[in-house]
């Protein structure tokens, strides 16, 4: 049902034709379609609407601070907060992750590696997830200024009796240690996917 | 097994989590003695979700889905909807159940855009939706937003909220007793898990389904 509501809305709005009705151009309408295109859309789809909707967001950025946010042509002191947070999850849904948080919740991850004690927002993980034997990581600095210095966190729920190495395409060089059950991970915040493998 | 999972959050995903966490980390006060900070939205959606708390359910989204995205990495996502779900136990949560009460004495100078609101014929003798109408008939004043018979939508979302808290950091706290409203005598003491027994309970006992604002409910 959600499916067929999906279909008749996008092509109510037309929008796949490259021009968005007068209607929709309306911040709260505009939110509406694209947080929906989040969960029902596509991949293709809805990177063609947010093509079409991005320059009504007016997309704006702090590099200083690594912020991202949207203006949306309001002219306001802050950016409109329930607008700007519906969109955002219609940004970063996959098409069906939002149902699959309550269909099929992951709680695999509690018991998991999980890195701990990173030195946000200096620094953010844009990849942190375990598949099964390893963890990739790859951590993203706040700016140009902290590009390439060195960082450190904590590893849990590592399986601390195994000797693990961290590998990285690029040669990044990376030091770690157990303190505890925790492994101690330094590395650079370059961006650069690395996976922490167990010796074998 | 080797899971095929390749989630990499991209640039706007990271600057909207910085955005956020700055948001929310921000001190201010939600008692009744306190103030909102003002990048918090009162504004959108007049005169339905123009109220503080949308703010505070709607950045919850976001956060889960990315959460999701870097299941290995999920510390700043639970401190910010922690933050979330503090704010909404302040009595400026439910600024609007607690100062609207009976009907809306503004009701026969509406502006014209509330006519899609009201039901013909019965415009100036209608409160609009987002008129909490708290102490009306039949349920009489109830000053417990999450209590009263009728603010499905403040209870609802609430109870989604912190669901959400729990789903992506894996911590009970507020599956423990917590106080709400803090405003003297208007204190009351809930839990997750009570909040959404009493909220099946009122789904349960209630065949047309529970009030949001008082006397306007979904059809169920």
């Amino acid at each position: 049902m959600g499916e067929a509501a999906w279909e008749m809305l996008l092509a109510g709005t037309n929008v796949l034709s490259g021009e968005l009705p007068e209607i929709w151009k309306e911040p709260g309408n505009l939110t509406f379609l694209l947080q929906l295109a989040g969960e029902h859309a596509n991949p293709d789809i809805k990177y063609k609407i947010w093509d079409v909707c991005d320059e009504l967001l007016e997309p704006t950025w702090d590099y200083e601070l690594g912020e991202f946010t949207l203006g949306l042509g309001l002219n306001e002191p802050h950016p409109r907060g329930q607008l700007n947070a519906r969109i955002m999850a219609g940004w970063v849904c996959k098409r069906g992750a939002w149902s699959s948080i309550f269909r099929q919740p992951n709680f695999d991850k509690f018991s998991e590696p999980t890195v701990v004690g990173v030195d946000f927002p200096s620094v953010a993980l844009r990849q942190a997830y375990w598949d099964g034997e390893n963890l990739h990581l790859a951590v993203q600095p706040q700016n140009n200024a902290i590009h390439g210095k060195r960082t450190s966190f904590r590893i849990t729920n590592l399986d601390h009796g195994r000797d693990w190495a961290i590998e990285g395409l690029d040669g990044t060089l990376s030091t770690m240690n157990f303190e505890g059950e925790d492994l101690v991970v330094e590395i650079e915040a370059n961006d650069h996917p690395v996976v922490l493998k167990p010796n074998k | 097994m080797v899971k095929n999972q390749i989630n990499i959050l991209d640039d706007r995903s990271m600057g909207w989590l910085r955005y956020l966490y700055r948001k929310a980390t921000t001190p201010d006060n939600w008692d009744r003695d306190g103030q909102p900070h003002p990048h918090w939205d009162e504004l959108t959606g007049e005169p339905m979700l123009s109220w503080h708390r949308f703010d505070l359910v709607d950045s919850s989204y976001a956060v889960a889905l990315m959460s999701d995205q870097t299941p290995a990495w999920r510390e700043v996502h639970s401190r910010i909807l922690d933050e979330l779900v503090s704010r909404h136990t302040g009595w400026w949560s439910a600024s609007d159940w607690l100062t609207q009460f009976g009907d809306d004495p503004d009701r026969g100078n509406y502006p014209d855009r509330y006519k899609r609101l009201i039901p013909e014929g019965l415009w100036g003798e209608y409160n609009v939706p987002g008129w909490t109408a708290n102490g009306i008939e039949p349920h009489g004043v109830q000053m417990d937003p999450i209590a009263a018979d009728g603010n499905l939508f403040y209870k609802g979302f609430f109870t989604l909220l912190i669901g959400l808290h729990r789903y992506v950091s894996g911590d009970e706290k507020w599956n423990k007793s917590f106080h709400m409203i803090r405003d003297g005598d208007n204190s009351f003491t809930w839990s997750h898990s009570k909040i959404a027994q009493f909220l099946a309970g009122q789904w349960n006992n209630s065949q047309m389904g529970c009030h949001c604002e008082n006397t306007k409910v979904w059809p169920t």
